[in-house]
């Protein structure tokens, strides 16, 4: 049994415009130790996969409707007293806006070891220290700095804090929005390779969730690309920037600028994102797509197999 | 997180510019129902004040200063000849009412529109040249603002004997203004950091190109929403002063009227004469503070966010 | 280019220091240096590329060009003209000549002006034309950044466009005036990765068609590969290389660009990828203020020689110069 399995997830909000359809019928897994990574651009839903996975949806959000198998539970149906265990105990995260998730004035050891003793206060105020302690070794946070007050840390350091915050209580899943996004390239390394380390080391499962091309292809097993509120491509690392099927997936991977491999034009994708208010009917990429043909603005495309767990949402690849 | 918003309406000719914003503002305080009962009571009251030139023309007797009914000789109650009853001098006191609300506008609004014009200026050219000028304006605001209003002009009109109405409107505004210029102040230094303004001075734009076409524009809402705050406490202090015989009496005010009643000593035996002026200046504060809350909600830039979370 | 270059903008041994204020319980306020004593020269017509990390200073270099901030050592040179000293006329007259791109397109617009108005304003500062042939080069600049038809965003406000649309309304009031000279600093951090791909495009046409040379300002190696001609790489306010654009990327000589290039994430031609190794895994103590700036992370560095000295930028081939006392005669890890 696959440790978390997302079925035709839909996810909307109320806004003064109307109703945005923010994520559509999006579905995976994922086994245990495994990770998965989520790359789409600004608005594509892919924070909001993220925050329906934690039941922390914003207050003008829903889901209308898929399931959530968590360790065969549906997270939807279970009582928000039950949710509220599993968050934190059980499904972790760390935030897109890391740097401002420490509070303070609070010292970081204090921080971290009232999130322990909140979930289990049996280890009481001492025993939460000692597992601090134990999480700053881990994450690689000299002992002397365990009493700081979080502006006495560096960004690099703040993000290491974040990490042993999720792992306080031993997660199974780790959700990881933007982990990196505001470090920088030297430090944003370190931090991805000690987070490979950790999850090899603890078996956890974990979700990455980035615009970065880059970053999501460094740590994850399997990726997703998602392109206004869909998934349109889904498979292995490798399947999927080493032969990308979708069009989306293309343009996007020659989008980017690398330093290795040849130095040729960038060819940027015309246009903009849909609105997802209105979203445009059958294929929400057939605007901008390259290769679109007469039928694909009409008819929704549909999942294709190009191989075994290698699928993609378009008809004509 | 980057949002991008995107969006399709129609487009609106340029020298319209203002409609766009405007009827989305509009929209907002059509939500609010503070906004809305605000709005219609400061209507009553705009027409109320339209209308005080009516009385006197049907009969002279209704002028609410000189007009005397002739047949009554002392304070009257509500009949069909006079609809509020008279004072003690036999005067109509509906039409006193009426002249009241004029001069409530009167005094609110230019008191207001006085201290908002010189808090503004006074803030932003604190704000945006910074080092010494600021220190010098800012501690002059601090001197000003822990003065009590009322004290002063009680003080004054003591000094001066009594204070004509325009007087007193130029007081109120000039110890009115320092809160608003604190306020214009800030919203100066962080606009001053925003990257359009460098972009106009790298453009080569003068330090006065930069605060009429970057600065002015984006405190002049904060400006207006103070504003209906400052109508307000002006409407307040003159009611309060001539309450306490220091107002204009060359003028029909309500703090005026009150003044009368307490001073003929009518003030528990003519309820018809203390309530009516008593009620109307509570009223009117209360509906510029009304819309001075659902104004905020306009301004609010959480609530123009079109987009949240995807 | 030609083959013998032609240097638009020189600076020269420029320092700046911020001061900090001191904390209300005492002790004294602390000097930063953002920029350590720098020069450089960028050429008539190319893209030059200015990495760094943040906090290396590279946006102060932008600011100091523009005039924005005041270097408080050292000299700036447009076409041979110095240009830190200028005042009233002549600075207005600089202004014309040399413009910037800002980081964050949603804070260099002014939300209560319409693209019109944004665009023409430094027509309007100049006194260029009149109401008709400026709104004729309004359109135009327009046009040149992929706003079209101009008549579509012509009457929008900010708050209307997207992301990209609003950089390129700022990249079009940068060159209406048709500068020589354009700071680009940071112009898509803010940016998806495909409209990035467009606003890197829209500048190499630029480059092109209206002869300009840029400064672009950014964190990323990839993206300066891409666009520039010659790369410098600044450190903590201290320049450690400057070449041409691939000989950076492909043979770095100093060990800060090589630990800077072994931590960008790569994917998809991962072959043919050495690693450098050059970064200490755990910082060693700056001996004093005259080490080299990246001493402390270096894992070539001998204690001696890099901890009692800075070295200075020496050129080891043409064009390409490196400030690291190992870069001529080689290190081994």
């Amino acid at each position: 049994m696959a440790l978390l399995e997302v079925e035709n997830l839909s996810i909307g909000y109320n806004t003064k415009g109307g109703y945005l359809k923010a994520v559509e019928g999006v579905s995976f897994a994922l086994e245990e130790g495994q990770s998965l990574g989520f790359v789409g651009e600004s608005g594509c839903g892919k924070t909001t996969i993220g925050m329906a996975l934690m039941g922390l949806l914003p207050s003008n959000g829903s889901i209308t409707q898929g399931r959530i198998l968590f360790e065969g539970e549906d997270l939807l149906e279970i009582s928000e007293k039950k949710m509220r265990q599993i968050r934190w105990g059980k499904i972790a995260m760390i935030f897109q806006a890391a740097m401002n998730a420490l509070n303070p004035v609070q010292r970081v050891v204090d921080q971290i070891a009232e999130a322990i003793m909140t979930h289990s206060p049996a280890v009481g105020k001492r025993g939460a220290i000692e597992q601090v302690k134990d999480l700053f070794q881990i994450v690689g946070i000299p002992q002397e700095r365990m009493r700081d007050y979080p502006h006495q840390y560096s960004g690099g350091m703040k993000q290491r804090a974040i990490i042993a915050m999720a792992l306080a209580c031993r997660p199974k899943l780790i959700i990881a929005d933007e982990p990196t996004t505001a470090l920088d390239v030297i430090v944003q390394d370190q931090i991805l390779e000690e987070t490979k380390n950790l999850q090899r080391e603890f078996n956890i499962g974990m979700i990455f969730i980035s615009h970065d091309i880059s970053i999501v292809a460094d740590v994850s097993h399997d990726i997703g690309i998602m392109y206004a509120g869909q998934l349109v491509e889904y498979g292995a690392r490798e399947e999927v920037f080493e032969s990308p099927v979708h069009p989306y997936t293309k343009a996007l991977l020659s989008s980017y600028p690398t330093i290795t491999g040849d130095r040729s034009l960038l060819q940027p994708i015309p246009g903009e994102t849909p609105n997802l208010i209105y979203p445009p009917d059958g294929c929400r990429f057939c605007d901008r797509c390259p290769g679109a043909k007469p039928g694909c603005g009409e008819e929704s495309p549909v999942w294709v197999d190009v191989s075994p767990g290698h699928k993609t949402l378009c008809y004509h690849c | 997180m980057k949002v991008d918003t995107f969006q399709s309406e129609a487009d609106i000719p340029r020298r319209f510019g203002w409609i766009g914003p405007f009827l989305e503002g509009w929209s907002i305080f059509k939500q609010s129902l503070l906004g809305k009962i605000g709005l219609t009571l400061l209507i009553i009251f705009a027409v109320m004040a339209l209308c005080s030139f009516i009385p006197p023309l049907i009969n002279p007797m209704y002028n609410p200063m000189t007009g005397v009914d002739p047949e009554i000789t002392h304070s009257t109650g509500p009949s069909w000849r006079h609809w509020l009853g008279t004072d003690f001098m036999g005067r109509d006191i509906f039409s006193q009412l009426l002249a009241g609300a004029r001069v409530a506008f009167m005094v609110g609004v230019s008191a207001a529109v006085m201290s908002i014009f010189l808090g503004t200026s006074i803030g932003m050219t604190a704000g945006y040249m910074g080092s010494f000028v600021d220190t010098l304006l800012m501690r002059l605001a601090d001197m000003i603002m822990v003065m009590p209003t009322l004290l002063v002009v009680l003080i004054l009109s003591s000094v001066f004997g009594q204070l004509n109405i325009w007087t007193i409107v130029v007081i109120i505004a000039l110890f009115r203004w320092p809160g608003v210029s604190r306020i214009i102040r800030g919203q100066t230094l962080s606009l001053k950091q925003r990257s359009f303004v460098e972009a106009a001075k790298v453009a080569g734009a003068s330090h006065l190109g930069i605060i009429i076409r970057h600065i002015m524009p984006n405190v002049l809402p904060l400006a207006f929403l103070f504003m209906t705050f400052r109508v307000t406490s002006a409407i307040i202090i003159e009611a309060a002063l001539a309450f306490l015989g220091f107002g204009d009496p060359g003028t029909v005010s309500w703090g005026m009227m009150l003044q009368w009643v307490w001073k003929t000593g009518h003030m528990f035996q003519a309820p018809y004469w203390l309530l009516p002026p008593g009620i109307c200046i509570s009223l009117i504060t209360l509906s510029f503070y009304m819309l001075g809350r659902a104004m905020d909600e306009v301004l609010d830039p959480r609530l123009r966010k079109e987009d949240q979370g995807a | 280019m030609d083959n013998q270059p032609n240097p638009i903008l020189q600076i020269e041994d420029i320092r700046k220091v911020y001061k900090t204020k001191g904390s209300v319980l005492g002790g004294p306020g602390t000097d930063v240096v953002a920029l350590d004593r720098i020069s450089l020269e960028i050429y008539k017509g190319e893209i030059f590329g200015l990495v760094g990390e943040s906090g290396s200073g590279k946006t102060t270099v932008g600011r100091l060009i523009v005039s924005l901030e005041k270097a408080n050592q050292g000299e700036i040179f447009l076409d041979d003209v110095e240009i830190t000293g200028l005042k009233g006329r002549a600075l207005k007259g600089f202004r014309r000549r040399v413009q910037m791109i800002f980081q964050d397109p949603y804070q260099s617009l002014n939300p209560q002006r319409s693209v019109y108005d944004t665009i023409s304003e430094p027509l309007a500062v100049h006194a260029i034309g009149n109401p008709e042939t400026r709104q004729e080069l309004v359109e135009e600049a327009m046009k040149s950044v992929g706003l079209s038809p101009p008549g579509d965003f012509l009457h929008r406000y900010p708050h209307r466009l997207s992301g990209g649309q609003r950089q390129r309304v700022a990249i079009a009031r940068a060159m209406v005036l048709r500068p020589q000279f354009v700071i680009a600093d940071e112009p898509t951090s803010m940016l998806d990765a495909s409209i990035s791909a467009q606003i890197f495009n829209i500048l190499l046409e630029m480059r092109e068609n209206l002869s300009v040379t840029i400064l672009f300002i950014t964190h990323s190696l990839a993206a300066a590969r891409y666009l520039c001609d010659r790369i410098a790489v600044i450190y903590r306010g201290n320049l450690m290389e400057i070449g041409p654009g691939e000989e950076i990327i492909r043979s770095p000589r100093h060990p800060y660009t090589q630990a800077l290039i072994d931590a960008i994430p790569k994917f998809g031609h991962s072959g043919e990828i050495k690693r450098y190794g050059t970064l200490l895994g755990t910082e060693r103590e700056g001996t004093n203020g005259l080490c080299c700036a990246f001493f402390p992370r270096c894992k070539v560095a001998s204690e001696t020689r890099c901890g009692e000295e800075r070295p200075r930028l020496n050129e080891c081939s043409p064009l390409h110069s490196v400030a690291c006392h190992y870069a001529e005669e080689g290190f081994e890890l």
